[in-house]
């Protein structure tokens, strides 16, 4: 009964264990479905792509309007009334149309006024010059005067200065005269000359008693020569002749002396008187001579002042009046009114119409019906024959990527895209950051006032390893891509994210270029996903 | 009664003490992760002191379990690789080493005592030995890195023939006699009766398989380079602190076919030991 028991038990457990055990495998599978069901909710689904040569295209669009190149000012004469005004703004007119009429009454009053004030100018300008020639006369007498005064005061003080002259000479030459004819004035003097005859006298004996005594020294040389052992006795006999030779000679020189002394004082005594009256004589000449010369010198600087004078006078005469330019003034006023006479007489012949010199479009009318005209322009119309230009503010950023010269395609609604290079590009004056954009559109492409955008395509260099914008990520200031790397795991085959860092090269709004190296062609990398995938993260394809 | 009950206590003592590893086991699965951070860290950890563990958990929460059911689909790729190789296994045992054993225990042939005495030390080498020499065969038959280099080696594994042959030995030779005279084939006395009244033995061969290679862990880790064919056991190769959880967890999972499997064959184990015992 027991085993019974133990075995029916036994039994029951086993059959338990078999249904547990299946029910075990059954929720394992359950399982199994229900994770790997939660996996792939949570595993990110990613797009990929290759890194591809490309170049980096900048491309800048911009919507401008055109403006016209030229502006034409229709303007006329100021203060007219005006009649009508036919054109509007915006109105685009041909060459020739009215733009606005004057007021016909207005024009023929404003005429006749003209015609006025034309003949007061000229009665006035009449007048001036009438009076301005009398001025001329008088002063050209005047002048007359100054000069004739000028010549007789000249002829006048020069005979004067002559006669001083004259006068002063002849003083000097007396004087002169004087002081050379002194010299060989020395009339006969009988005691100097015999006085001198004395000295010759005594300078004659002298010479005698000298060549006695040479004679006997002579003769007693001959006599010692000839007998020379008797000298001293032949010197004996003669020394009283050549004592009495000397004691010649000594009274010869004595007597000499005195007689030269006594012309020297005799001289002396003459030259002292002489100087005496010399003096006298050569006073008077002189206070002669200077007393002519001062009135010389007075009558000079009497013709010197006199004649300085006239000519001042002259100068005066002759002396530039103030400029006097009321007549040109008048002259230019005239022509002035003319001129305006002119224009108003054109405007009544052509009936007061004011017409479009060329075609155009109106962009400002200045004058309203009623109205005078203004002195500034009538009517601003943009000139149609100069062409128009695209005009478009872009950014700073965007700045850089153009340049004068580039081509840019310019595109309206239903026209063809044109291609036109850059004129000019400049930054608003009132904006910094804003910069326009110029480009010069040939007359008779597009209509001056409409919208167009333009669009510039700048490339870059072809780079070889280029990645969609959307596969760099960036963290810690370091920029990364994300390749799929296959790895094998306990699910098999499994692709992670397997993070990368590189180095951008230059990239635009939607392509980045990096620097090569980094990566390799073959290489899978994340462009796109459903949800944050980070580095080592499991991905999934997205099915294509 | 007080031997009863002194008899009965020893007994309960001795059996948590054997049991104690899988009450740890089940405890730990329920604990969150600073819990056993908390409990783990003297070994885990270099921390100090010993270990600690609380046989109720403080904070019991189901978050391991979520994790690993639902959360973790690699666990169950490899559960079922573990249940792949398994069944496999068992499959070819039980096709190749029953007949096996019926020609050990039923047939005398020249050389069976040599052949059987081989069947035995095959059965006393470890797999350490053998791990080369395997090693080498395998990848000359391709069969490296798939299931079937560990299916098919595990499938000649010469200890469930050993212990089939003990059953078959027990069914009595009248009977095959007798089944002969009546004019049955080799193949059909095999099939009809010696299936029938070994089955005992092949359930509790297959049972003891089935726990052997539940658990293998050598074959795998040395075969099997593909991460996607492992088995359940190479789960968690190494766990620290942070896995710690997962681990318990894993290991509770793994453990409940094991029990349940064998709570199937118990009485087949049980008639297997007594069968043994008893000679006819």
């Amino acid at each position: 009964m027991k085993q019974m028991e133990q075995k029916s038990r036994k039994r029951s457990l086993r059959e338990k264990s078999v249904r547990w055990l299946a029910g075990f495998f059954l929720v394992m599978l359950l399982l199994t479905l229900l994770s790997r069901a939660a996996d792939a909710v949570t595993v990110p689904v990613v797009q990929t792509g290759y890194l591809k040569k490309s170049t980096i295209d900048r491309t800048v669009t911009a919507e401008g309007r055109i403006v016209q190149n030229q502006e034409r000012a229709v303007s006329t004469v100021a203060g007219l009334r005006v009649g009508s005004v036919p054109v509007r703004e915006g109105q685009p007119v041909a060459a020739g149309d009215v733009l606005f009429e004057l007021d016909a009454e207005d024009l023929s009053e404003k005429i006749r006024q003209a015609e006025q004030e034309y003949r007061k100018l000229e009665l006035a300008l009449k007048d001036l010059e009438s009076g301005k020639d009398l001025t001329e006369q008088e002063r050209n007498k005047a002048k007359q005067r100054a000069d004739e005064d000028y010549a007789n005061t000249s002829v006048r003080t020069g005979r004067e200065v002559e006669d001083a002259e004259r006068a002063m000479t002849k003083a000097k030459e007396d004087l002169e005269n004087f002081l050379a004819g002194d010299s060989d004035a020395p009339a006969e003097d009988p005691v100097l000359t015999g006085l001198e005859n004395t000295c010759q006298e005594k300078q004659d004996a002298l010479d005698q008693a000298e060549q006695e005594q040479k004679d006997l020294e002579q003769e007693i040389q001959a006599a010692v020569a000839a007998d020379p052992p008797q000298e001293a006795e032949i010197r004996r006999s003669y020394e009283a002749k050549l004592a009495e030779a000397a004691e010649r000679v000594k009274t010869c020189e004595q007597e000499k002396e005195q007689a030269d002394n006594a012309l020297e004082s005799y001289l002396a005594q003459k030259d002292a008187k002489n100087e005496e009256d010399r003096g006298a004589m050569e006073e008077s000449l002189r206070a002669a001579y200077e007393e002519k010369k001062k009135a010389y010198e007075t009558a000079l600087q009497n013709r010197k002042d006199s004649l300085e004078n006239a000519s001042r006078n002259v100068e005066d005469a002759n002396a530039p009046t103030k400029e006097d330019s009321s007549g040109e003034t008048a002259r230019m006023d005239l022509e002035n009114k003319k001129r305006e006479l002119d224009q108003l007489k054109a405007l009544e012949e052509q009936a007061g119409k004011i017409v479009s010199p060329a075609d155009g479009l109106i962009s400002k009318v200045n004058v309203t019906t009623g109205d005078f005209t203004g002195e500034g322009t009538a009517v601003l119309m943009a000139d149609l024959t100069e062409g128009g230009r695209f005009q478009a503010a872009i950014s700073k950023a965007q700045e850089k990527y153009l340049s004068r010269g580039d081509t840019i395609s310019l595109k309206q609604n239903g026209a063809e895209a044109l291609e036109l290079p850059i004129d000019t590009i400049q930054q608003d004056t009132e904006n910094p950051n804003s910069y326009v954009v110029t480009v010069q559109v040939p007359a008779g492409t597009l209509e001056i006032g409409t919208v167009a955008v333009m669009t510039a395509v700048r490339q870059s260099e072809t780079y070889t390893a280029c990645v969609p914008l959307s596969a760099i990520h960036r963290e810690d200031g370091q920029d990364y891509v994300l390749a799929i790397q296959e790895t094998k795991t306990v699910l098999g085959t499994e692709l992670t994210a397997e993070r990368i860092p590189v180095t951008i090269l230059d990239k635009n709004e939607s392509l980045a270029a990096l620097s090569p190296g980094a990566l390799t062609e073959d290489q899978k990398l994340i462009t796109g996903s459903n949800k944050e995938v980070n580095g080592g993260d499991r991905v999934r394809l997205e099915d294509t | 009664m007080g031997k009863k009950v002194l008899i009965a206590g020893a007994l309960t003592a001795l059996g948590f003490v054997i049991c104690y590893p899988v009450i740890y086991l089940i405890s730990g699965s329920f604990m969150g992760n600073g819990e056993l951070g908390e409990g783990l860290s003297p070994i885990l950890k270099n921390g100090g002191g010993f270990v600690a563990w609380h046989v109720i958990p403080l904070f019991p929460t189901l978050k391991n379990f979520v994790e690993l059911l639902l959360d973790s689909p690699e666990f169950f790729v490899m559960f079922w690789n573990s249940v792949k190789i398994t069944a496999g296994v068992l499959a070819g045992q039980l096709i190749l080493g029953a007949p096996a054993a019926w020609g050990f225990a039923k047939y005398r042939f020249p050389g069976r005592k040599l052949l059987f005495g081989l069947y035995v030390l095959l059965m006393i080498l470890p797999f350490q030995v053998m791990m080369l020499s395997q090693y080498l065969v395998l990848d000359e038959l391709h069969l490296l890195n798939t299931h079937l280099g560990i299916i098919l080696p595990a499938v000649f594994s010469t200890f469930p023939v050993f212990i089939m042959v003990r059953f078959f030995d027990g069914v009595p030779d009248q009977i095959l006699e007798s089944a002969k005279i009546d004019g049955a084939g080799a193949f059909q006395i095999f099939w009809s009766i010696g299936l029938p009244l070994g089955a005992g033995g092949i359930i509790s061969a297959l049972v003891l398989s089935f726990l052997e290679y539940w658990n293998l862990v050598e074959q795998p880790l040395t075969f099997l380079k593909d991460p996607a064919l492992w088995p359940l056991s190479l789960y968690l190769p190494n766990i620290d602190l942070n896995d710690a959880g997962i681990a318990f967890t894993s290991s509770v999972v793994t453990l409940i076919p094991a029990v349940l499997v064998f709570f199937c064959g118990q009485e087949y184990l049980e008639q297997g030991i007594v069968a043994s015992a008893v000679k006819e």
